[in-house]
C-alpha cells in the first residue's frame, strides 16, 4: 500500500517535472526566436543581415545532410551539388527561359527532389567509402559541367539573376531574412516530426545496425532512398533562397570544398543531433568572416576551430548546453547519487 | 507453416547445410539442437532471407522465401531473435520495440512527414503494442532508457519483445538463453509456453542448453555438420545412439541430462 501511494506521488512529481520542462524548454525558443527576429529591424549594414541569412540559408543544407549522414549513417560528399542544381535551375529559368518566379522556385524544387531520387537508388547499392567516392565524383561532375556550358550556365562567370519580384513584391536582404529564418524554423520542425516518426526510426536503425533493420522489417533500400530524398529537398530550398538573396552565382559555390563544408557543420553540431546542425552552420559561416582580412590563412583558423571543436566537444558542439549542466552536475555528483538510488524500487 | 525442403547451402568449399528437410506446424515448439558448427544458426539465416540457399526451396505459409528480401519475409510474419543481440544502441527500448512494429504500419512517406490521422493511429497503437510486449517480457520500466545501457539478460529480453510485438505467426529465437542466469532461462521457457499457448504462436529454438529445449519443446531436430541425423520427442532424442555418439560424445553423458 505504502509502496502504491509513493509511487502514485511520484508519477504525480514526474508528470509535473515534465511539464515544467516543456514549459522551461518552450520559453527558451521563443527567446531564440525572438530574438532572431531582431537583427533586421536593429541592423542597419546589409553586410551584417547577408552573413545572418547565410547562417539559416546553410543551417538548412546542414539539417538535411545530417539526416543524411547523421541520422541514416549514409555518407555524402555531394551536398553542394544539390544546393547548386536548384540554384541554378532557377537562375537559368528566369534569365534565359523569363519565367515567372514562383513557377521556377517549383519546377527548381521539383528538379532536386528527382535528382535526390536518383542518387539515392544509386546509394543502395553502395556502402561506406564507396558511396561517399560516388557522391564525390557526383560533385565534381557537376561543377565541371557548370563551368564548361557557357551556353547555358554562363560558364565560371556564373549568372547574374534581377532583383526577383514575387507576387508584385520586390525582395531585398530584410524580407529574405525573415524568409530565410521562417523556412529553417518550418524544416527544423518537420525535421523533429520525421526524426520521431517511424522514417527516422527506419533511419536510425538501418544506421546502427543495417542487418537487424532489415531483418526487423525496414525495407532499408527505400529508406536510404528517403534519406537522400529528404537532404535533397533541403539543399534544394537552400538553393532557391541563395539564388533569391545573392541574385547572384557561380560554380564556386557549389564545389566539393562547400560540400565538405555542410559536412562539417554536421560534424561540429554533432551527427545525428537536429539543434545540432544550425549551431554548426553558424560556426562554418561566421568565424570564416570574422577572418576575412586574413584571406587565403582564414581556412588554417577554420579547421583549428573545428579540431579545437571536436577536441573540447567530442559529440558535437550542439551538445554544448549538455556539456555545460554535466559541468555543474559533477559538483553535486555524490548527493545526486544518494538521492536516485531506491533500493525498494529494484 | 514453415517447411524446409532438401536446402543446401556452402561457403567455399564449406557446406554449412546439407540436403536438409523438415517440417514445422503450427503451433508447435521445435528445438534445433546440434554441437558447435552444425549449421543451426545458417538455417535460421536461410529462412530469414540474410542469404538464399544454393539449392532446395524453403517455404512459409504457402510463400516460397527463397529469392525475397528480409523485410518481406518478415512482413509475412516471421520474425526472429539473433545470437549475439543485435538492438540498436542508440535508439531507448520503446523505440526499439517499436521498429519492430514497423511490418503494420501502412502510412505512406508523405502522410508521416504531415503526420495525417492514418500515420498518428499507427504510432499510437505502435506505442501501445510496444509497452504490451515489453510487459509481457518484464521490462516495461525500462522503456525510457536507451538499449546499450542495459545488461545483457535484459538486452535478450528487449530482443525478444521486439521480435513478438506484432504477434508474428512464427519465431525463431537463435540461442535465447545463451548467457542468461537459470532462474532467467527457467522464467524464458516459461513464456515461451505462455506464448505458444494464448497466440498459437510457432517457436523454433536453436539451442546449446539442453535443458530448455528438453522442458519445452514437444520436437526436436538434431544437425550435425548441416545434416539432420534425428527428429523426434524429446525422449527419444535422448535415447537414440546416433545423437548420443555425434553430439554428447561418450555414453556416459547422456544421465547427465
Amino acid at each position: 500500500m505504502m509502496k502504491m501511494r509513493r509511487r502514485i506521488i511520484s508519477d504525480a512529481n514526474t508528470k509535473r517535472l515534465r511539464f515544467y520542462n516543456k514549459l522551461k524548454i518552450a520559453i527558451i525558443c521563443s527567446v531564440l526566436i525572438l530574438a532572431c527576429l531582431l537583427p533586421p529591424l536593429l541592423v542597419e549594414t546589409i553586410y551584417y543581415l547577408r552573413v545572418i541569412v547565410a547562417i539559416w540559408i546553410n543551417a538548412i543544407v546542414a539539417l538535411g545532410l545530417n539526416f543524411c549522414v547523421g541520422v541514416c549513417g549514409q555518407i555524402s560528399l555531394g551536398q553542394a551539388a544539390f544546393v547548386g542544381t536548384s540554384a541554378y535551375v532557377l537562375a537559368i529559368l528566369v534569365t534565359k527561359q523569363g519565367a515567372p518566379w514562383i513557377l521556377a522556385i517549383l519546377v527548381s524544387l521539383i528538379s532536386v527532389v528527382f535528382l535526390g531520387l536518383a542518387v539515392g537508388l544509386v546509394s543502395t547499392r553502395l556502402r561506406g567509402p564507396y558511396l561517399a567516392i560516388v557522391t564525390l565524383a557526383f560533385n565534381l561532375v557537376f561543377v565541371i559541367v557548370l563551368t564548361n556550358e557557357l551556353n547555358i550556365t554562363g560558364g565560371p562567370f556564373g549568372i547574374r539573376v534581377n532583383p526577383p519580384q514575387v507576387l508584385g513584391l520586390t525582395i531585398d536582404v530584410k524580407l529574405m531574412y525573415f524568409l530565410a529564418f521562417g523556412c529553417l524554423i518550418a524544416l527544423y520542425q518537420l525535421g523533429r516530426v520525421v526524426y520521431f516518426s517511424k522514417i527516422g526510426r527506419g533511419f536510425r536503425a538501418t544506421r546502427d545496425d543495417e542487418l537487424a533493420a532489415r531483418v526487423m522489417g525496414i525495407n532499408t533500400v527505400m529508406t536510404k532512398t528517403q534519406a537522400f530524398m529528404i537532404s535533397a529537398i533541403y539543399a534544394g530550398i537552400a538553393g532557391v533562397l541563395q539564388t533569391l538573396t545573392y541574385r547572384f552565382i557561380a560554380p564556386t559555390s557549389f564545389t566539393v570544398i562547400q560540400s565538405f563544408r555542410y559536412l562539417a557543420m554536421v560534424v561540429i553540431g554533432g551527427m545525428g543531433y537536429l539543434p545540432g546542425s544550425i549551431v554548426g552552420a553558424a560556426i562554418v559561416t561566421v568565424v570564416p568572416e570574422l577572418f576575412r582580412g586574413l584571406a587565403g590563412f582564414w581556412d588554417i583558423i577554420l579547421g583549428s576551430t573545428i579540431l579545437a571543436i571536436l577536441l573540447f566537444f567530442p559529440k558535437g558542439a550542439g551538445f554544448f548546453p549538455e556539456y555545460f549542466k554535466s559541468l555543474i552536475a559533477r559538483s553535486k555528483v555524490e548527493e545526486r547519487w544518494t538521492g536516485e538510488i531506491d533500493i525498494s524500487d529494484i | 507453416m514453415l517447411q524446409l525442403c532438401e536446402v543446401t547451402k556452402s561457403f567455399g568449399g564449406i557446406t554449412a547445410v546439407d540436403n536438409l528437410s523438415f517440417r514445422i506446424e503450427k503451433g508447435e515448439i521445435v528445438g534445433l539442437i546440434g554441437p558447435n558448427g552444425s549449421g543451426k544458426t545458417v538455417t535460421i539465416n536461410l529462412c530469414t532471407g540474410i542469404y538464399p540457399p544454393d539449392s532446395g526451396t524453403i517455404v512459409f505459409q504457402d510463400f516460397v522465401l527463397n529469392s525475397l528480401k528480409e523485410w518481406e519475409i518478415n512482413r509475412l510474419g516471421l520474425a526472429r531473435t539473433f545470437q549475439t543481440i543485435r538492438l540498436w544502441n542508440k535508439m531507448s527500448v520503446l523505440e526499439n520495440v517499436m521498429v519492430g512494429y514497423s511490418r503494420l504500419m501502412r502510412a505512406s512517406f508523405w502522410k508521416t512527414i504531415v503526420r495525417a490521422p492514418q500515420s498518428r493511429r499507427e504510432e499510437n497503437e505502435a506505442r501501445q503494442a510496444a509497452l504490451h510486449a515489453l510487459e509481457i517480457v518484464g521490462m516495461a520500466a525500462f522503456a525510457d532508457k536507451l538499449a546499450g545501457d542495459l545488461s545483457f539478460g535484459q538486452q535478450r529480453l528487449v530482443e525478444l519483445a521486439r521480435a513478438l510485438v506484432t504477434n508474428p505467426d512464427c519465431i525463431l529465437l537463435d540461442e535465447p538463453a545463451a548467457g542468461l542466469k537459470a532462474e532467467l532461462v527457467v522464467q524464458l521457457g516459461k513464456l515461451i509456453k505462455k506464448l505458444n499457448r494464448e497466440h498459437g504462436t510457432t517457436f523454433l529454438i536453436v539451442e546449446h542448453r539442453t535443458q530448455l529445449v528438453m522442458n519445452i519443446c514437444c520436437r526436436i531436430i538434431v544437425l550435425v555438420s548441416g545434416r539432420k541425423i534425428a527428429e523426434g520427442a524429446p525422449l527419444d532424442i535422448v535415447n537414440n545412439e546416433e545423437v548420443i555418439k555425434a553430439y554428447l560424445g561418450k555414453r556416459k553423458s547422456s544421465e547427465s541430462i
